[in-house]
């Protein structure tokens, strides 16, 4: 077998890929996403000289970039950590051919090489370099001054494959990435001390003399073969997956129990949730979203802008209910692989509601009591929170429940989560319309009228009255579900 | 052909198997038998390098299987359906091994023919993904799979289970035909005793690792001595 032959077998699994292939709605909007992260690219591209010369007014240009590059590898060694698809899955299609071990090694790791990822340090500079370097200092030197960081960015992609191997999807990796990020940064910022100044001379170097990029490219031969050498070593069917042979920690949760049946599945699905690569993903990203009001409290006037009043409600909804927007988009599809054993369980489907709504609730609950301290930027905030989960909890389980019925996608819950498009249907993209557009639909006329006060009054009360009518309300949604249940079941039989 | 020495493996302090010695000769066919987690799949796996031994060896003709890699050339396997290309369908996925395996399309169309009744008409020529077959279907492409650059040894991990029966027959006529014709070694996992005692001379009884019997001569022979294992 040649490198080209895999790497045609390699475009048909991405083509006929069963996420991609059945939904053309998802499929389109991927593409839309996707060309507009591109388009955002070649436009910071072809503004950079611009933006350096006359925004932050710089009169060497070169000499800037060259003492911020270390952050722009590091921010790449970031999303590259997050992004970047380990080669490891597909050996156990191939180990037991007559193909040599080392070369599928080889075509496992030249295959992970062609990804967008490498190609946006190029995107990215390619204008900048003919501008300002090869207009200043000749071609030969804007060749070597690119080459010199595309092969460090290069490099930065078999450190990545190396590392996250190593580290696994274990919550201290995404800690020591997010440390290491802000301590660089902090640094710069403070001016404790200057990496970026440190590094700069071998970027300026890079300009007159061909020896950088000759490091470079000794640099990215070396960790490409360290990369060969740490995936060889490993290439047995028993380390694709570091799964599987854990002993089973026992995560009951007791108090769960006082529900029932109902409680029995929510406390099913907490394992669920704590036992699959992909959930678990899911929920360390509703931790993190905890952490996403910084990026607005701090800067809000809470006590006298009615603006940001208005615009914290916003930030309250996705506080409170940032598991229950994360994880339950996805809502029935997390049981895709055994909904069959709901529908013929007695009273499997009213449990399996019931059950998500305790979890959504009592997860609700904590993540509310965690978002509390925000206080401290404002007294309105604890109102403005807790109208938010009263909210939620009332109206938004509800609701995202019923939209969640609507043609659900099967997925594989033990893959990883970055990149992942199985189980996105329409219904996921339009559910955070009604989500947030409702709740500020009920709070805005009174907000304007009477105060912010009064919406968050009524929106308290739209959530009282979803839990009092708690029964009523479960009791629809499951004859909504025994409808459509032999839709739901068929699609998510069709795959995986 | 198969040689093993002081094979042992072990995961988190557990031994799942333990193998002395076992020798199998040319053209025998081998059968393993053994309830759940007797470790006849760990032997198989072992035997392929899909994982490691935690000490010992196995030799394919006198080359340790996990240093060297000449013996996958005389060697074919089917244990499960990752080793499938679930993309494809049977058409491409055969090309694609045709092409592994260097043979000619007349090659290819020779093998087609040696399978054409195990296959019934249902795999070729059918617009349908591998990963879209049933359970029955994908075992009959992946054994077939198992038989291309015509291996001196093959390596079967409960080939009759989910086969319907006439199936099941077939296979049992093309390993005997193969043995005869090829002299081919087979090494055949099953819970099926009636087959397995049928098709393999010599079977070999596991528990928990260990290699407790090892079983040759006529079939009611064989069938008589599992039977009183596992009834009891």
């Amino acid at each position: 077998m040649t490198f080209l032959q895999f790497i045609q077998l390699q475009f048909k699994s991405k083509f006929r890929s069963v996420s991609l292939g059945r939904d053309l709605i998802a499929g389109i909007f991927l593409l839309i996403v996707l060309l507009l992260i591109l388009s955002y690219i070649v436009l910071i591209a072809v503004s950079l000289p611009f933006i350096i010369r006359s925004f932050f007014e710089i009169d060497d240009p070169i000499g800037f970039l060259n003492s911020y590059i270390l952050f722009f590898f590091a921010t790449e060694f970031l999303y590259r950590f997050f992004l970047q698809k380990l080669p490891v899955a597909e050996l156990q299609h191939y180990l037991h051919l007559p193909i040599p071990r080392w070369k599928i090694v080889h075509f496992l790791l030249q295959r992970s090489f062609i990804t967008l990822l490498n190609f946006i340090v190029i995107l990215l500079l390619v204008p900048f370099t003919i501008v300002e370097v090869a207009g200043s200092h000749g071609a030969l030197s804007a060749i070597s001054w690119l080459g010199t960081i595309v092969l460090i960015s290069w490099t930065v992609h078999w450190i990545t494959l190396v590392f996250k191997r190593g580290i696994g999807d274990r919550l201290i990796g995404y800690m020591i990435m997010l440390t290491v990020y802000l301590l660089s940064f902090g640094a710069q910022y403070y001016g404790w001390y200057n990496i970026g100044e440190w590094v700069k001379p071998f970027f300026d170097l890079a300009i007159i003399s061909p020896l950088p990029i000759g490091a470079a490219l000794i640099l990215f031969a070396v960790s490409y073969y360290g990369a060969y050498q740490y995936y060889r070593n490993r290439a047995y069917e028993e380390e694709i997956e570091k799964k599987g042979r854990n002993f089973v920690e026992n995560s009951q949760i007791d108090f769960l129990s006082r529900f029932g049946t109902a409680g029995a599945f929510a406390d099913m699905e907490w394992k669920l949730i704590i036992r699959h690569k992909k959930s678990r993903s899911y929920l360390y990203i509703s931790v993190l979203f905890l952490l996403y009001a910084l990026t607005f409290y701090p800067s809000f006037d809470l006590a006298e802008s009615a603006l940001d009043r208005h615009f914290s409600l916003f930030v309250g909804l996705f506080i409170t209910g940032s598991f229950l927007y994360n994880y339950g988009q996805f809502n029935l599809s997390w049981n895709s692989a055994n909904f069959d054993y709901f529908l013929v369980q007695k009273n499997g489907i009213e449990s399996i509601i019931q059950g998500k709504a305790i979890l959504y609730i009592a997860i609700s609950l904590i993540t509310y009591l965690i978002s509390l301290p925000y206080v401290y930027f404002g007294i309105e905030i604890l109102f403005i929170h807790t109208a938010a989960f009263m909210f939620n909890i009332g109206v938004g389980i509800p609701l995202l429940t019923f939209i969640s019925f609507w043609k659900p996608k099967p997925m594989d819950i033990n893959k990883s989560a970055m990149f992942n498009y199985e189980g996105l249907g329409a219904a996921q993209f339009l559910m955070f319309l009604p989500m947030i557009a409702i709740p500020y639909i009920i709070y805005l006329p009174f907000a304007l009228t009477m105060g912010y006060e009064a919406g968050l009054t009524v929106l308290t009360l739209f959530g009282l009255i979803g839990i009092i009518f708690y029964r009523q309300i479960t009791r629809f949604l499951i004859s909504r579900l025994y409808k459509n249940r032999y839709g739901i079941s068929s699609s998510f039989r069709q795959e995986i | 052909m198969i040689t093993i020495n002081s094979l042992n493996k072990v995961y988190d302090g557990t031994t799942v198997l333990d193998i002395p010695e076992l020798t199998i000769p040319q053209s025998q066919c081998f059968g393993l038998v053994g309830n759940n987690g007797a470790g006849k799949t760990t032997l198989l796996r072992l035997i392929l390098d899909l994982i490691r031994a935690s000490t010992g060896e196995v030799q394919i003709e006198g080359e340790n299987v996990s240093k060297g890699e000449s013996w996958k050339k005389v060697t074919g396997a089917y244990l499960d359906a990752h080793m499938l290309l679930g993309y494809l369908t049977p058409d491409e996925y055969f090309d694609v091994l045709r092409k592994v395996h260097k043979m000619s399309d007349a090659d290819l169309k020779l093998h087609n023919e040696r399978f054409e009744s195990f296959f019934n008409g249902e795999i070729l020529g059918q617009k349908k993904y591998i990963r879209d077959l049933s359970k029955g279907n994908k075992k009959r492409v992946g054994i077939s799979a198992a038989f291309f650059g015509n291996p001196q040894l093959v390596l079967l991990d409960e080939p009759f289970e989910s086969l319907d029966p006439s199936s099941q027959i077939r296979l049992k006529k093309i390993v005997e035909k193969e043995k005869e014709e090829k002299s081919t070694t087979f090494m055949i996992s099953s819970h099926d005793l009636d087959h397995v005692t049928e098709v393999c001379e010599r079977v070999v009884l596991l528990e928990k690792g260990l290699i407790i019997q090892d079983i040759a001569g006529t079939r009611e022979d064989k069938f008589e001595a599992l039977k009183i294992y596992f009834s009891g």
